[in-house]
C-alpha cells in the first residue's frame, strides 16, 4: 500500500510499504477514506519530537471502513464506517475507566522510554514517535487499529467524511480546551493560535456559553476564519496583546486563556528570539512564547488551558505571575473517546459543521508538498485532507 | 514472562525453571514453594545445589485502585558479579526482567493481550 513516511527532519515521503495485518485479538484493519495533516504532525516534520525513526508511517487523524476484524472484537462488522480516535486506549485500566483515555496505562508497547523521560508510562498515539507507542499511523491506504472494541466510533452515512473526520482529534481537542476553562455566562475567553485547534476552541467556547472570544494570531486568513465564528481578533505581530486584552476587558483580563499554539510559537517579543536561540543550541527543547503570554494576560483566579503540544522543557515561565494571580493550569493530550457522542450530536443538530476548517483536498501522493504548504501557511492553508484511494 | 523459556512441575511443590540468560545461554534451577496464602502470597526458594540460588515471593494486595502485585526476589547470578555485569549490558538483569514481566502481566490481565508493533508496516529506507 501507499503510506506517508517520516524519513528524517524535513523529509516526508510517500512510499510503498506492506499492508498492515491483524496482530492482536482486539485489532481491526481500516481502509482509510480520508486522513488529515495535524498541526502536531508539523512538530514531527520539524524534528521537535524525539524517538522518531526513519520509515515511521505518520498520521493520527483518519477514518474509513472496517475491512478485517480480530477475533475478540464483537461490536464492529466489516463495512462499518468509523472514525478512529488519535489516542489509543485499552478501555480497562484505571485511567480509561476514569475517562482519562489519553493517558492509558496499557496501550504503549514502549512504555519504558517515556517512563525514563516523564517518570510514568505515556499513553499511545497513532504515528507519533516511539515514545508514544510507535504505532504506524493512518496517512496510508490501510491502518491497523488496536483495542478496536473501545476506540473506533461508528458515524452515520448522511454525514460526509469532512463533517466527521475531525472527531478523531482537533474538534475534541478544541472542545476539551474550552471545557477546561469552566466557562460561565459572561465569560471572556482569549485564544492564542487560530490554526485548526484554535478554530475549534473558539467555536466550542461559544457552544459552552462564552460571552466573548478574543482570537490572537498573525495570519490574516486565520483571523478572518475566527471572526466568521464571532470572535474578536488581535494581530499578535502588530497589536500589544496584553494591553489590548486588558483594555477590551475593562482592566479585568480574560477569564480564561487557551494556548492553542504549543512548542513552536512565533512571536514579536524578545523571548521568542531567546527561545529560538536556545532550541537551536539544544539548551531548550520547546519555544514557549504563547503560554508565557497566556499566563501573563489571564485575569486573577483565571484558568490557562493548554491544548498546544509541549514535549520537553521550557524556561522563563512567569511562575510569579501565575502564583500571585492564583491561576489554574489545565493541559494535556485530549481524552478523545470521552467527547465523541456529545460532539457527534452537535454536528447532527447543525450546531457546528466541522468541514468549515478544510482549505485543501489532495490525493495522498501530495502529502510531502502539503506538509510544506501547511507548515509555511502558504496559499491560505488551514487544514489539509488527504485521499488515499 | 518474556525471559522464561519453560516451567515444569517436578513433584508436588517443586518446579523446574529454565530462563534465558546472558549471551543466549540457558539458566536452570529447581524451586520449592515455602509459603502460600490463598489469593495473597506465594513464596519460593531454590533447592540446594541449584545453578542459581534464588528466593522470592509474589504478594497480592487489594487497594481502592485495584490489585497491587509486588515481587521480591533475591538471587546469586551463575558467574558471580561478572555474570550480572554482562547480564546488565544485555538487558537481562533480573530487576529489568521483573519490571518488564510485571508490566506485561498487568497488560495481559487488564486488556487480554500484550500491546505490540512488531512486524507492522514501515518505510523501506530504515
Amino acid at each position: 500500500m501507499k503510506a506517508v513516511c517520516w524519513e528524517g527532519t524535513d523529509n516526508i515521503t510517500v512510499e510503498r510499504v506492506p499492508d498492515p495485518a491483524i496482530m492482536n485479538p482486539r485489532d481491526v484493519i481500516v481502509r482509510v477514506s480520508s486522513t488529515a495533516i495535524c498541526g502536531s504532525d508539523l512538530h514531527l516534520m520539524d524534528g521537535f519530537i524525539p524517538t522518531m525513526k526513519a520509515g515511521d508511517i505518520l498520521g493520527h487523524e483518519f477514518m474509513g471502513e472496517v475491512v478485517d476484524i480480530g477475533r475478540s472484537v464483537s461490536n464492529l462488522r466489516k463495512g462499518d464506517r468509523v472514525i478512529v480516535p488519535c489516542a489509543i486506549a485499552c478501555g480497562h485500566c484505571y485511567f480509561c475507566r476514569n475517562e482519562m483515555w489519553a493517558v492509558c496505562d496499557n496501550a504503549n508497547p514502549h512504555a519504558a522510554i517515556s517512563e525514563k523521560v516523564y517518570g510514568y508510562p505515556a499513553g499511545a498515539l497513532f504515528g507519533y514517535s516511539h515514545m508514544m507507542g510507535g504505532y504506524a499511523g493512518g496517512q496510508a491506504e490501510f491502518v491497523r487499529v488496536p483495542y478496536a472494541d473501545v476506540g473506533p466510533f461508528k458515524v452515520p452515512d448522511h454525514l460526509s467524511d469532512e463533517q466527521v473526520l475531525f472527531l478523531t482529534d482537533i474538534f475534541p481537542t478544541g472542545y476539551m480546551a474550552a471545557e477546561n476553562c469552566n466557562i460561565r455566562p459572561g465569560d471572556t475567553i482569549a485564544v492564542w493560535g487560530c490554526g485548526p485547534v484554535g478554530q475549534f476552541a473558539i467555536r466550542s467556547a461559544f457552544l459552552l456559553g462564552a460571552w466573548r472570544v478574543i482570537a490572537i494570531d498573525a495570519v490574516p486568513e486565520r483571523l478572518q476564519m475566527a471572526a466568521e465564528a464571532g470572535a474578536e481578533t488581535l494581530d499578535s505581530m502588530n497589536d500589544d496583546v496584553f494591553d489590548r486584552l486588558k483594555t477590551m476587558t475593562g482592566g479585568l483580563g480574560p477569564d480564561a486563556c487557551i494556548d492553542a499554539v504549543g512548542m513552536e510559537a512565533h512571536g514579536a517579543h524578545i523571548d521568542y528570539w531567546y527561545d529560538k536561540a536556545k532550541t537551536a543550541l539544544r539548551l531548550a527543547t520547546d519555544r514557549a512564547t504563547a503560554v508565557r503570554q497566556a499566563i501573563h494576560c489571564c485575569r486573577k483566579g483565571g484558568i490557562v488551558s493548554i491544548p498546544g503540544v509541549y514535549g520537553g522543557f521550557i524556561d522563563k515561565v512567569p511562575m510569579g505571575a501565575a502564583f500571585s494571580k492564583g491561576l489554574t493550569l489545565k493541559l494535556g493530550q485530549t481524552h478523545v473517546h470521552k467527547y465523541l457522542s456529545r460532539l457527534l450530536r452537535h454536528i447532527e443538530n447543525g450546531d457546528i459543521d466541522p468541514s468549515f476548517v478544510v482549505t485543501h483536498r489532495e490525493p495522498l501522493e501530495q502529502a510531502p508538498r502539503m506538509y510544506r504548504t501547511f507548515r509555511d501557511k502558504q496559499d491560505g492553508c488551514v487544514k489539509v485532507v488527504l485521499k488515499p484511494h | 514472562m518474556n525471559h522464561l523459556r519453560a516451567v515444569s512441575q517436578r513433584e508436588a511443590g517443586i518446579s523446574h525453571w529454565v530462563a534465558r540468560g546472558p549471551a543466549g545461554m540457558n539458566v536452570e534451577w529447581d524451586a520449592r514453594i515455602i509459603n502460600e496464602i490463598d489469593g495473597r502470597l506465594i513464596a519460593w526458594q531454590s533447592l540446594e545445589g541449584s545453578e542459581v540460588s534464588t528466593a522470592g515471593s509474589v504478594n497480592f494486595r487489594e487497594t481502592p485502585r485495584g490489585t497491587e502485585v509486588r515481587v521480591h526476589l533475591q538471587y546469586s547470578p551463575p558467574a558471580g558479579r561478572l555474570g550480572a555485569a554482562v547480564a546488565r549490558l544485555l538487558g537481562e538483569e533480573p530487576t529489568v526482567q521483573i519490571h518488564d514481566d510485571l508490566r506485561r502481566f498487568k497488560q495481559l490481565i487488564e486488556t487480554g493481550e500484550i500491546p505490540t508493533t512488531k512486524g507492522q508496516p514501515v518505510g523501506g529506507r530504515r
